[in-house]
């Protein structure tokens, strides 16, 4: 009889808890546990019928980019997974299996609030600008697709600049910093704020994860990894923005009092502070990147969100 | 085998005049500028260290993929120009070396945009880029430390 694979776990090594995607994995389970259908959306759908159109109008648009971005993630995310199944990253695994959960539930956690708050739409890719076709119809696929095929630490690092920095960390966050601008300042919609705290949350933790794997690939791989991940920002990075500006070129006086630099400049904050943890990978060894986004993940949100 | 250095320093007269020289002969940049209509000053920081004494700055009035006036800056050109993007010798030689893209440097916190905003810049990128690209054709030494 012969032996084919070695199982991790029938070793002495283990599983090493002590890997970020572990840490990560662990506060999935416990503060990463939230329904759906637990949400409650009944004072939102009150607060819907006194909105002006042009405020329903805003939410809405906000909403479908969300609803439409969630359920591409949810699409894309296995390639990557499978990447790391047949690189026996068997930690890193483990943690994704929690992250695709957690887009699948924001998927229905949107698709309730459009369904029980809004009621009929009609046809909701009318919201969907240029920049947001090209990121969602055609980058985020292409490149998460791409992993099938080629699993090199370049299209891995570009998939992951996709998916974590930009779809997550640029779109998503800004408009996260929307709803909020949007609710909590007007006090409107308890249920949907309640979802932006929860998937405030949740994506925190994917973005630490993508910010550790960047991190992991430059220390791993060198400055062939950087220069990828900077040009590949470099490409994509106009289209995100991009989405923000058309998002704010539908209205000729945005509602709410929003104003799209507000929203750019949390972005770029945002940005700067992952990238730059990305950037420090050059010159550290894969311990270092594992003991430095082992700190920066334990300063990430302990408990469940706040109730509403 | 040895190579004589680039006859200008950036961002003075010289270069500023091979610049437009470069950006006048582009199909590119003519194309991808054709709707930007405002001024544009690129400033490097003093750094004495670096034999840099005193800040330097180029000033562009672009307009609809012509280059109606460009100079070293003066008067009040970076208090005027709509956009100002700001950066020490070090990052602007990435850029101007064609290692750097324009709007990476600017969300990654490396080129400081000290006047106008990267929504209103966003829709001008391709040009900004078409702009670098112009630039990294116009032999230029950087500031050479002191001995």
């Amino acid at each position: 009889m012969t032996t084919t694979r070695e199982f991790k776990t029938l070793t002495h090594r283990g599983l090493d808890h002590r890997l970020p995607p572990m840490r990560l994995w662990q506060k999935a389970k416990k503060i990463g546990i939230w329904n759906p259908q637990d949400i409650d959306f009944r004072q939102d759908a009150e607060d819907w019928k006194g909105l002006e159109p042009l405020e329903q109008d805003v939410i809405l648009r906000l909403t479908t980019l969300f609803q439409a971005g969630e359920e591409s993630v949810t699409l894309d995310l296995l390639p990557l997974i499978m990447v790391m199944a047949e690189e026996g990253r068997l930690e890193e695994e483990m943690y994704l299996t929690s992250f695709l959960w957690e887009e699948a539930k924001h998927v229905e956690a949107f698709r309730r609030f459009v369904d029980e708050v809004v009621g009929d739409p009609g046809d909701l890719t009318r919201f969907e600008s240029p920049s947001y076709q090209q990121i969602f119809h055609h980058e985020l696929p292409a490149a998460l697709g791409r992993l099938r095929g080629d699993s090199s630490p370049v299209a891995q690092a570009e998939a992951s600049v996709t998916y974590n920095m930009i779809v997550e960390g640029v779109l998503a966050e800004t408009g996260y910093h929307a709803y909020h601008s949007i609710l909590e300042r007007h006090d409107l919609m308890p249920g949907m704020r309640r979802v932006v705290a929860h998937l405030k949350s949740d994506e925190a933790r994917h973005m630490a994860y993508g910010v550790y794997l960047l991190s992991r690939l430059v220390a791993e791989h060198g400055d062939d990894v950087w220069k990828a991940i900077e040009d590949r920002m470099g490409n994509l990075l106009p289209l995100a923005i991009g989405v923000v500006n058309e998002t704010f070129d539908a209205y000729d006086v945005p509602p709410f009092g929003l104003t799209v630099d507000e929203f750019v400049t949390f972005a770029m904050s945002q940005f700067q502070r992952r990238i730059q943890r990305v950037e420090k990978a050059r010159s550290q060894t894969l311990d270092e990147v594992n003991r430095v986004e082992t700190e920066v993940e334990a300063k990430i949100q302990v408990a469940a969100p706040a109730s509403i | 085998m040895t190579h004589d250095p680039p006859p200008h320093e950036v961002f003075d007269d010289a270069w500023v005049a091979a610049w437009v020289v470069e950006l006048k002969g582009s199909d590119a940049y003519r194309r991808a500028a054709a709707t930007w209509e405002g001024s544009l000053a690129l400033a490097m920081d003093a750094s004495p260290e670096d034999g840099l004494a005193e800040d330097r700055a180029v000033f562009l009035d672009l307009w609809h993929g012509d280059v109606r006036a460009a100079r070293v800056a003066e008067g009040d050109d970076l208090d005027t120009a709509d956009f100002v993007l700001r950066a020490d010798a070090a990052v602007w030689k990435r850029v101007l070396d064609g290692d750097l893209q324009p709007i990476f440097g600017i969300m990654s916190g490396k080129l400081k945009l000290a006047r106008g905003s990267v929504a209103k810049l966003t829709p001008y990128m391709a040009a900004s880029n078409e702009l670098v690209a112009a630039a990294t054709r116009v032999p230029g030494r950087f500031p050479a430390a002191p001995v």
